[in-house]
């Protein structure tokens, strides 16, 4: 219906190491897209659980991969990286899963909307034992999302915006610095947002392990944009931007925020709510 | 591992001259391979070819019929005549699941039997053939909010695709659907279920609506049908409708909205235990 897309190439870099229980899921789950310009990059650093042979299995449909001894996830994403040629790029861990449409959504929005430097998803899911994406967290504000609920499944960023980052050339990035690389794109674009669930993460596996920084960079407010779609009249996507940085409206959500905690507690020693 | 359970799933569509639609609808049911499915589509006599899109896939719906009918609602509840399953469901023409929504229901009816119905608070509309956004969110869905007008069309209704309920719930509320309103027959039916059972609510996303340019979406004619249904549940009473209207108008407002809270009941994984976990009576703000 919307004829906006030109198919711009998308470079996927998947890690992995010793989990060869999920490995093909993840596979089939970029390459099932059958999206027409995808690089798909596979970095394994010296699997030997038979991670090799399912790579192996796809390697006609694989741009490249590799597997050899590294120091790392931070080094391995970054190896693959290097090797990364498209115009749109993400990272997918080992265990987390795209959904049958996030090529297309991704390509779509991209291409309609050249202002979009990275985009995210507000809607995180979580995929339990089985497979299914069960828990939905997102933050409950659109504008406003929490760091840590930028998951690095559904995040997507321009090939120029990365290129920005010296950080990433230079030294190797650790497990566990996503907040970090958030930031950084974030001095240098705007967030973008949009409420279409793009990825899936498993949290039994590195989630936990992996915290995305220090507590302080987790609770941070990152303001965006919102990616929407005109349902009723133009039918293409659009973009909306918030600005609250005026005085009359921080005034005024003040005074709100004064008038309700004062209702609050009215209604917390009024005698009919004791009951 | 804890073994697998299969609940039988009924769902049924009611089809009618929407063959450039029909196809993906089945797909997406088939296509889950769900082993305990009982897929019905009772057809109301097209003429575009919608039959020979049904018979392609006759092999794998449990019963289909093409006959003139009266309208959508006739045509669900003869579909529920047929169908035998312990979960029940029904998916219009064009509607979408989502493919696990059907994985998602039976672990959840089978892991809490207090469940007896069971929807998602962030409806989806479908843009193109496969391409989901939402319209908006919930935080749940509540009985006080139900009878105060909250899910009225046009305010944000419980959307009906991503809705599954027990069959003994649907046998207690008189199980048929009103075939005598052509539009919004869920809404009498949620009346009904909210007198029975408490609504659980999901945030994982189940199924969406088919969007297309041509479509109205909810005007306002939904919303007088359903205003109607509800005022005829407070036999008209004109201070029961003003009071409950006037408690939906307050929780519109910007700061009296914390006078009036909803406790709404919802379903949630949890990770740390590895299974289904009910939440109850989370305040919400509308």
């Amino acid at each position: 219906m919307t004829k906006q897309n030109n198919f711009p190439k998308i470079s996927i870099v998947t890690p992995s190491f010793n989990q060869a229980e999920y490995l093909e899921e993840t596979i089939k789950s970029v390459l099932s897209q059958n999206y027409p310009n995808l690089e798909y990059i596979i970095i394994d650093g010296g699997s030997t659980d038979g991670s090799v042979e399912i790579i192996r299995r796809y390697s006609d449909r694989i741009s490249y991969w590799v597997s050899e001894p590294d120091k790392g996830r931070g080094e391995a994403i970054n190896k693959g990286f290097q090797h990364a040629t498209g115009e749109i790029m993400g990272w997918l861990g080992c265990g987390d899963k795209y959904f049958p449409w996030t090529f297309e959504v991704v390509s779509q929005i991209f291409s309609a909307l050249p202002e979009v430097k990275w985009l995210t998803s507000d809607i995180k899911m979580m995929l339990n034992k089985e497979g299914s994406p069960c828990f939905l967290d997102e933050s409950l504000d659109l504008y406003r999302i929490n760091l840590e609920h930028i998951s690095r499944e559904s995040t997507f960023w321009r090939m120029s915006l990365y290129n920005h980052i010296t950080m990433h050339k230079n030294k190797s990035l650790p497990n566990g610095e996503t907040a970090e690389f958030w930031l950084e794109l974030l001095k240098l674009a705007r967030l973008n947002n949009v409420s279409t669930p793009l990825g899936g993460s498993r949290p039994a596996l590195a989630r936990h392990k992996e915290s995305s920084g220090p507590v302080t960079l987790q609770r941070r407010m990152v303001r965006c944009n919102v990616v929407i779609f005109d349902w009723w009249e133009e039918y293409k996507w659009k973009l909306t931007t918030f600005e609250s940085r005026t005085l009359k409206s921080r005034l005024y959500r003040a005074s709100l925020k004064i008038i309700s905690f004062l209702l609050k507690c009215v209604k917390k020693f009024s005698p009919r709510s004791q009951s | 591992m804890r073994e697998k359970v299969f609940p039988k799933i009924s769902i049924v569509t009611p089809s009618f001259n929407q063959a450039e639609y029909l196809e993906e609808t089945i797909k997406s049911v088939l296509s889950q391979n769900y082993p305990n499915l009982e897929y019905i589509i009772i057809d109301g006599g097209s003429t575009d070819g919608s039959v020979e899109i049904i018979r392609r896939y006759s092999d794998r719906i449990s019963y289909w019929v093409s006959e003139p009918d009266k309208g959508r609602g006739e045509a669900i509840n003869k579909g529920f005549q047929h169908a035998t399953g312990e979960i029940m469901g029904w998916l219009g023409c064009g509607d979408k699941y989502f493919p696990w929504t059907f994985e998602v229901v039976s672990q959840i009816f089978s892991a809490l039997p207090e469940v007896e119905w069971l929807t998602s608070a962030t409806p989806f509309g479908w843009i193109t053939r496969d391409m989901p956004l939402r319209y908006y969110r919930r935080t749940g869905f509540s009985k006080e909010a139900f009878f105060d007008g909250q899910y009225l069309p046009i305010r944000g209704c419980i959307q009906q695709e991503s809705t599954f309920w027990k069959k003994s719930l649907w046998l207690r509320s008189r199980g048929h659907v009103e075939s005598a309103l052509k539009i919004m027959p869920d809404f009498e039916l949620w009346l009904r279920f909210w007198q029975y059972a408490t609504l659980y609510s999901l945030w994982s996303p189940l199924a969406g609506l088919r969007h297309h340019p041509s479509q109205g979406g909810a005007v306002l004619s939904h919303f007088e049908i359903c205003r109607k249904i509800l005022d005829d549940y407070y036999h008209n009473n004109i201070f029961s409708i003003f009071y409950h209207e006037t408690r939906y108008r307050i929780s519109r407002l910007p700061v009296l909205k914390n006078l009036i809270r909803y406790r709404y009941s919802a379903v949630k994984y949890d990770f740390g235990e590895g299974k289904w976990a009910i939440v109850k009576s989370l305040k919400s703000r509308s």
